[in-house]
């Protein structure tokens, strides 16, 4: 084949946009036309001529899951676990606060795995009350309390996972154990994109009745690494 | 069909393109919410089955996310080269998953691309360059017409067009190249 003829280089490039070059000699094809700045102008020449017909069709509303598989896929590589408990914005937001806490972190909380993450939920910088420690390979959380922290007289506090996007709902992590620790399974379908954090309120005994928190807030938290800050 | 409009509309693409470029994703959803119902329409013609189109359509737009840059004058107005690019993937999902299911021939199987109620992205043509393909394609014989718009449409291989309309292979071929030859004089003259 002789490419440099003009005259074959635009009959193959008419069959290419067409679409009857196919299989070897599309892909040989594509791979000139890298070489051959005059195979790509003509393709270009037929595409504009050609592809105004398809431009032309009736319209079709896709699915939205379409979109949500675009936007899915062009965030940046990020593990399950690690993309819905904030990471990078967890460990991006080093305030001072978060600072001062993860000092504190180093000192007082038991050695965590490497790639978990944790949350202290405090009264203020030097009294946390219970560490949140997530980890994304098993999709658990273990909610530990810092010695013994005791319910408001008559209530109990619940702990709430805060969902990132605006108008999605607070999810219960069920009763925070007033001393020793428990592990609860992250809700499955409540992983997305971008930071969440953790909000405890106060509850009738037994926790809300509606599955929604209904008493005021108290503590909030959110995810760090233990290496930030 | 007002000239003005369609070039609005495509100085709007052109922006939002450039936005995308630089990593802009609310301009590329604006982008994706302007143009994807053609494309769809374009793979949905081309894959018939629902999910290879909904598959392809997404490997188009991944596609248009990273090589937004890409895009220049060259490639003919924003909707050609967002055509080009879902096309293409069409083309390449049917090789992919191999036999498809027949589409009844459509008027744009036969070559009748320009109709009176047309769709709104039919104001995105210039109504010239829309009405002189059509008449190009008209002057063709109905073979050659119709074996090119179901290529294009239908993404169909010369093999698979000799079978659908029980011809020759080379006579199948005769006919694309014969008609790709005519519509060029007739587009050039």
């Amino acid at each position: 084949m002789r490419y440099r003829d003009l005259e074959l280089q635009d009959r193959l490039a008419a069959e290419y946009v067409v679409g009857t070059l196919h299989g070897r000699a599309r892909r040989r094809f594509e791979r000139l036309m890298l070489e051959f700045p005059t195979l790509c102008e003509a393709v270009h020449g037929w595409e504009r001529q050609l592809n105004a017909v398809a431009a032309g069709l009736p319209e079709r509303q896709p699915p939205r899951r379409v979109w949500r598989r675009i936007r899915a896929r062009i965030q940046p590589e990020r593990r399950g676990l690690m993309d819905w408990l904030g990471w990078p914005a967890a460990t991006a937001t080093a305030t001072a606060a978060a600072a001062v806490l993860a000092v504190f972190l180093v000192v007082s909380v038991p050695t965590a795995p490497p790639e978990s993450y944790v949350a202290i939920i405090a009264e203020d910088a030097t009294t946390p009350l219970w560490t949140v420690t997530a980890d994304p390979e098993t999709g658990e959380l273990n909610i530990s309390a810092v010695g013994t922290v005791a319910a408001p007289e008559g209530k109990a506090l619940e702990l709430w996972l805060m969902p990132p996007a605006s108008g999605e709902k607070p999810r219960s992590l069920g009763l925070l154990p007033e001393q020793g620790s428990r592990s609860v399974a992250l809700p499955v379908d409540a992983a997305r994109a971008g930071g969440a954090a953790l909000a405890v309120s106060v509850e009738p005994p037994g926790g809300s009745p509606t599955g929604q928190p209904t008493g005021s807030v108290v503590y909030q938290a959110r995810f760090v690494t233990p290496r930030s800050g | 069909m007002d000239p003005e409009r369609v070039q609005e509309r495509n100085e709007e693409l052109v922006r939002l393109l450039h936005l995308t470029a630089r990593g802009d994703q609310q301009a590329f959803a604006r982008l994706y919410e302007l143009t994807s119902p053609t494309l769809f329409a374009v793979c949905l013609r081309m894959l018939v089955r629902r999910e290879w189109a909904e598959e392809a359509l997404q490997e188009a737009y991944v596609k248009v996310w990273h090589k937004a840059g890409d895009y220049n004058a060259s490639r003919g107005n924003v909707l050609t080269w967002l055509v080009s690019i879902a096309r293409y993937l069409a083309i390449d999902v049917r090789r992919a998953r191999g036999r498809r299911p027949e589409a009844p021939l459509s008027d744009e199987d036969m070559g009748r691309i320009t109709d009176d109620d047309a769709g709104p992205m039919e104001q995105f043509l210039a109504q010239d360059d829309a009405a002189a393909l059509q008449r190009c394609l008209d002057e063709l014989s109905d073979t050659q017409r119709q074996t090119i718009t179901l290529a294009f449409f239908q993404g169909l291989t010369h093999h698979e067009l000799s079978s659908r309309l029980k011809r020759p292979l080379g006579t199948v071929k005769s006919w694309i190249r014969r008609g790709l030859e005519g519509l060029k004089q007739c587009l050039q003259g």
